[in-house]
């Protein structure tokens, strides 16, 4: 691999520095005043070619209209080459007082728009933003920048400068020859919360915005993020498994039961127990980032699974703020896929190659092991339920999206609001379902019902039904009539409703609900 | 300010990033390491250690031991 700097600034005590820790890394140095003819004119290379494009000397004596140009050379140049290319964003004024630029805190700095450019720049796959700005924010512009030899030699990084340009760059080059990593597995007590849930009880346990749990409650912020960015999680924790689930299901924490794809909660070895979730998963063990405060747990899973990314938490806010910025939670491009959409599909997969070896559909329920769990006017869910509404078309009785406030307003004035959650041995579908149903003078009333496509096909909805109305049978509330608003996409919901009028003997009220496209 | 050697060698050795042997009569033209980049850095370190400044001329004449002690003499 060679690293060629491409820059207007003098990178050598950078490439120095960053030889020491890579003494196989090949270093080119390229210095130009101008960076625009030297990219323009810059030969192919092979893929083994790594580029640090950057421009931070000459950078604020150019004019906007350079500056743009800049980046759609940039942009060309990163087209043309198969290797990556990282770009240096730039600070604010740091170098030059912003007062310079005529600001006088109520213009956006030309460093701002620059930035907002530079977003839009980002489009190619092997260019990637090496965060400069976040350098100088963390060491202190005052300790990044040494004005007068910056001036004079256009050599202007202090010592701790030097050395955190070289440390991040060190850190994205391995990253960019390692394995993607796409499950993040962790510990539970003490990692995901402070305490023991096992022996503090499940109100003993801290993950809150106060002192003792706030590092607790960013970190599950912080992993939920992620969960978005494509990545798993799972869960590996010796600890009773009720214990943990209580725990999720209690507890109002950023993280939920659902979030995690596959639980491994027992007293066995984690490492025995992270195999089998690359196993389940289908992935290697690179892959996976495990997670646990215990520094025993940690070696011992390396020692055992080479290829293991550990990292340690601590309840510490530094050591959390270094652990996330680890290069390991960065996806290289998120834009271009939804990885769990990708994984959805793959269990799905999974499910269908059941069906295929079970024969017939009722064998293959059998099989599958589904499992439902139904809640009533349960606050935690509305988020959810709010977003079904939006959301689901084929198996929807009366498509209308209702905020999380008007669901409350129904629970309020003495609806019930069914929600159901599914998951079968492939794994969780979440929450998926809902009825609700509103108190009427004869016959109380199917409100609506609906169901997420992707529960369907396993009779879940018909037992889901089934349930909701005995339970409400058995409070003397037995519903006798639905409202059904048909649309062009709702077939499967009106195939369900020949159950309800012969099973249940329920009668039809049109819905008046517009149809939405 | 006055010096001593042993000082001097460790701030060189700390603005170079290696280890070397700095004689009383060391000058760019016998010390290897001393190339104009790693100039600038042994600039940066003196007066960071030191809290001292140079001029642009004294950064572009100071090229051995025996200037160095001078220079810093005089502040």
């Amino acid at each position: 691999m060679t690293l060629y700097f491409i820059s207007d600034t003098v990178t050598t005590p950078i490439a120095r520095e960053l030889k020491k820790t890579l003494p196989e890394l090949s270093v080119e140095e390229r210095y130009e005043e101008d960076l625009i003819p030297a990219l323009m004119q810059w030969p192919e290379k092979p893929a083994d070619a790594v580029y640090f494009i950057h421009s931070d000397q000459y950078f604020r004596h150019k004019p906007a209209t350079w500056q743009m140009q800049f980046l759609q050379t940039v942009h060309a140049f990163a087209a043309r080459q198969t290797g990556p290319v990282l770009l240096s964003n730039q600070l604010d004024d740091s170098f030059e007082p912003r007062a310079w630029s005529g600001y006088a805190g109520r213009q956006t700095s030309m460093a701002d728009r620059y930035r907002q450019q530079l977003e839009t720049c980002l489009s190619l796959p092997n260019l990637f933003v090496f965060d400069l700005a976040e350098l100088v924010l963390n060491v202190g512009a005052s300790q990044f920048y040494q004005y007068n030899l910056g001036h004079l030699y256009q050599m202007p990084y202090t010592k701790p400068a030097v050395k955190a340009i070289a440390g991040e760059l060190q850190q994205q080059l391995q990253w960019l020859q390692a394995e993607e990593k796409k499950v993040i597995v962790l510990d539970c007590d003490n990692t995901l919360w402070k305490g023991i849930v096992g022996e503090d009880g499940v109100e003993g346990i801290v993950c809150d915005n106060n002192a003792d749990g706030i590092t607790y409650y960013h970190f599950q912020q912080f992993l939920k993020n992620r969960i978005e960015e494509g990545f798993l999680l799972c869960l590996c924790s010796k600890n009773n498994e009720v214990d943990v689930e209580a725990a999720f299901r209690k507890r109002r924490m950023p993280l939920q039961w659902e979030d995690f794809i596959v639980k491994k909660i027992n007293w066995q070895d984690k490492y025995t127990q992270l195999q089998s979730i690359a196993q389940e998963l289908n992935v290697g063990i690179n892959s996976l980032i495990f997670i646990d405060d215990n520094l025993f747990e940690l070696n011992a899973t390396s020692a055992m699974l080479p290829g293991l990314t550990t990292l340690h938490f601590t309840g510490d806010y530094k050591d959390f703020l270094h652990l996330t910025r680890s290069f390991h939670f960065r996806k290289r491009n998120i834009l271009k896929e939804d990885r769990q959409r990708t994984e959805l599909y793959r269990t799905e997969q999974d499910r269908n190659r059941l069906l295929d070896e079970t024969g017939d559909m009722s064998a293959f329920i059998d099989a599958l092991g589904i499992e439902m769990e139904i809640g009533v006017n349960d606050p935690k869910d509305l988020e959810r339920l709010s977003q079904l509404t939006g959301k689901t078309n084929q198996f929807n009785f009366n498509k209308q999206a209702y905020t999380t406030r008007e669901l409350e307003e129904m629970i309020e004035t003495g609806w019930k609001l069914f929600s159901l959650r599914v998951s079968d041995k492939f794994g969780d579908y979440g929450l998926v379902g809902l009825i609700i149903t509103r108190p009427a003078a004869e016959n109380h009333l199917i409100e609506n019902f609906l169901m997420s496509c992707r529960a369907l096909g396993k009779r879940i909805e018909e037992k889901f039904f089934h349930e909701v109305f005995s339970q409400l049978q058995n409070q003397g509330t037995a519903p006798g009539k639905f409202i059904f608003t048909p649309t062009e996409r709702n077939q499967p919901a009106q195939n369900f409703i020949t159950i309800l009028t012969n099973d249940y003997q329920l009668s039809t009220i049109a819905g008046n609900i517009p149809e939405r496209l | 300010m006055t010096i001593s050697l042993a000082q001097l060698q460790e701030i060189f050795q700390s603005a170079f990033n290696e280890d070397i042997d700095l004689l009383p009569t060391s000058s760019k033209d016998t010390l290897e390491a001393w190339d104009s980049i790693n100039h600038l850095q042994l600039i940066v370190e003196l007066e960071d250690r030191l809290g001292v400044s140079f001029t642009k001329e004294e950064i572009e004449q100071l090229d051995s031991v025996p200037k160095l002690t001078a220079m810093l003499a005089a502040k």
